[in-house]
């Protein structure tokens, strides 16, 4: 009995495979048809100036070009957030989301029924799938790659850009700095490379906001949220002396924003004298203790502390530095140490302690941390991974937001400022 | 930027920027240094800033209008290594509305009045990109002067004898809340100010903590601290003590 029911399995597998195939090849028939009709086009388009060029348009209505998802479905290539919900292990074509490919790919021919036209999937991205998602960390890795693909088909379709556009790598760039803070000194941190590949991802996808913004402004359409985001782009890249360079040069009106204020302050705290290639930097004003004040202040939203808190191992070293550089007592309690450097728990504290190679003298109570001028020397920049301790703050400050109840609080970050999408 | 250091390498080793030699026409080396400068600056690199930006500052010819905004970056750079201008120098150049206030509130260690004054002439300063390092520096030379003003009337006169003194960081800690008129300055904070001020050579002495106190406390002048290529001509310049 068993053997004929495996049988009929099999057999009706293969079947299903073999549709599967007829299907593909179907598909990459009309696929190569259309290249061709395209190529006749665009031989006509030469003949064309830039000015009376036309952009393409994607006629793509779902998440997903048909083509993609059979050939994914064939070549094993659905993920798991992909599958049904009722049976993982058979893909759900109403949730594939075009995957990200890399323009030079061997498909690279971009056809206008590749190209999604703005942008349900940014929805459906960060509304439907998000929350059923059975964790963030699952969900991150797919979304991140699944967003670089929506920013892609907007680049590809230069003449479609628009309010809609800012308002999508708005959405876009707040996951990433959740997502940013999340690989860097989440529950599980990522791997190094990891980390520096979303930083990579990140980078671009602000600077490609910035220009909508400068362009935009140029024809006198201003966004509301421009001194959000520029305040992001300062507290990211905090040793790039080119950022606040270009920053100040915004409208005054926007560079007065509380938003971009605050983030100046933060900036200015956040430097540390070999922060600098060249040589050591000269007065450069940093007290951890007051850094974590300015970020407790209700101008301080959830997502500039997760943006902070990634460069908070740096500067709680070189405050370790200095403190053993210029203390006179040999040992520091475990409690003042802790509150000095901002730690949430003593483990914290005795764990950062541990790693920057400083004694735990046990037999004192409250445990003191052996500190001295020997240690000085022995601590030098990026000597133990930034992930390594936890020690996170964006928590704390959530806490304080949520106590503050500022309008500023964005409950749901990622959340579009508009009731609908369309 | 980034390409400008990319372009530029070869010629920014310090070498080559003091030997620019007879041959270069003086427009053409005062337009090197003054943007050479101006990179170093942003890049936070203020002594070489500062030192660059003097030598363009006094080869300018006294009736380009260039002079005017070589001083601009030359006195943030300035501020930052501890050296002030003398006020007629800024007023012969109109910028004394800008820069006097800001040397003033160093001078007294005033930062809540800093802040206001940054604030009301935000414009004018992002328009020369320099708000982000004014408020770095003239913050930490504010909590240099708050920390000398304190050593100082604890125990009066002994500074310039020399002599070393003892103080305590809850003195420091009531400054610092006077200074910026914000109470939520306590000694955590002071001793986090002390340390950065020590670490960088701007005060020399040793932190007892579980006591709050810094010890052996003495804050040399910030010339001391600062090798300098180019001297400031002695009646253009002044040092902020």
């Amino acid at each position: 009995m068993d053997g004929i029911s495996a049988q009929e399995a099999r057999a009706q597998r293969f079947s299903s495979r073999t549709s599967l195939q007829d299907r593909y090849d179907e598909l990459s028939r009309r696929r190569r048809e259309e290249i061709k009709r395209m190529q006749a086009a665009s031989a006509e388009d030469a003949q064309r100036t830039l000015d009376t060029a036309v952009a393409l348009v994607g006629t793509c209505q779902e998440y997903c070009p048909e083509f993609e998802k059979v050939e994914r479905h064939l070549r094993n290539e659905v993920k798991r957030l992909e599958m049904r919900l009722d049976d993982e292990t058979e893909p759900d074509y109403t949730r594939m989301v075009k995957a990200f490919a890399r323009p030079n790919d061997i498909n690279s021919t971009k056809l206008p029924s590749d190209v999604r036209p703005p942008p349900k999937t940014v929805d459906y991205l960060f509304h439907s799938l998000l929350p059923q998602a059975p964790s963030w960390i699952s969900a991150q890795e797919f979304i991140f790659d699944r967003t670089r693909a929506i920013r892609q088909d907007f680049t590809i379709q230069g003449g479609s850009r628009g309010a809609i556009a800012v308002e999508c790598h708005e959405r876009i760039a707040r996951f990433h700095i959740l997502s940013l803070h999340e690989s860097r000194i989440g529950p599980q941190p990522d791997r190094d490379w990891e980390v520096a590949l979303r930083e990579h991802c990140f980078i671009p996808a602000l600077t490609t906001l910035m220009q909508y913004y400068d362009d935009f402004r140029a024809e006198g359409v201003i966004f509301p949220n421009e001194a959000e985001f520029r305040c992001y782009r300062l507290l990211l890249q905090i040793r790039d002396g080119d950022v606040g360079r270009r920053t100040q040069r915004i409208p005054s009106e926007v560079f007065a924003s509380p938003w971009i204020q605050s983030a100046i302050t933060l900036r200015s705290l956040l430097q540390h004298p070999t922060s600098i290639k060249s040589g050591r930097a000269l007065s450069v004003p940093y007290a951890f203790t007051r850094l974590l004040k300015e970020l407790k202040r209700p101008s301080t939203s959830l997502l500039m502390a997760c943006l902070v808190d990634t460069h908070l191992m740096t500067l709680r070293k070189e405050t370790l530095r200095a403190m053993a550089g210029s203390y006179l007592n040999i040992s520091i309690s475990v409690p003042t140490f802790q509150t000095l450097l901002g730690f949430n728990t003593p483990v914290e504290a005795e764990a950062f302690a541990t790693e920057a190679g400083l004694k735990i003298l046990t037999e004192k109570s409250p445990r003191e941390i052996a500190i001295n001028k020997s240690v000085a020397q022995n601590i030098t920049p990026c000597e133990f991974p930034l992930c390594a301790v936890h020690g996170t703050i964006a928590h704390t400050v959530m806490a304080s937001t949520l106590q503050h109840s500022q309008p500023k609080l964005e409950r749901n970050p990622l959340g579009s400022s508009r009731s609908e999408v369309t | 930027m980034h390409l400008f250091e990319q372009v530029m390498r070869p010629m920014l080793s310090t070498k080559q920027l003091h030997v620019l030699t007879d041959r270069v026409p003086k427009a053409d080396t005062v337009e090197f240094r003054y943007w050479v400068g101006r990179y170093k600056l942003n890049l936070g690199n203020i002594q070489q800033a500062r030192d660059l930006l003097q030598l363009a500052f006094n080869d300018c010819p006294n009736r380009s209008k260039n002079k005017r905004t070589i001083l601009i970056y030359l006195t943030a750079a300035s501020i930052g290594c501890g050296i002030a201008p003398r006020p007629a120098l800024l007023s012969a150049f109109n910028l004394h509305a800008q820069f006097g206030p800001v040397l003033e509130h160093i001078k007294y260690g005033n930062g809540a009045a800093f802040e206001r004054h940054l604030n009301a002439w935000m414009p004018w300063f992002a328009k020369f990109e320099l708000v982000l390092v004014l408020k770095e520096k003239v913050t930490f030379m504010i909590w240099r002067t708050i920390l000398r003003r304190v050593a100082l009337i604890s125990d009066p006169g002994n500074l310039s004898a020399d002599r070393d003194v003892q103080i305590s960081l809850k003195l420091v800690a009531d400054a610092l809340k006077i200074g910026y008129q914000d109470d939520s300055y306590d000694v955590d904070d002071a001793q986090m100010i002390v340390l950065c001020l020590i670490d960088q050579g701007y005060a020399r002495g040793g932190v007892r903590h579980v006591a709050a106190m810094v010890t052996k406390l003495h804050i040399p002048p910030p010339s001391a601290l600062t090798k300098h290529a180019a001297k400031p001509h002695s009646h253009e310049l002044y040092h902020i003590d």
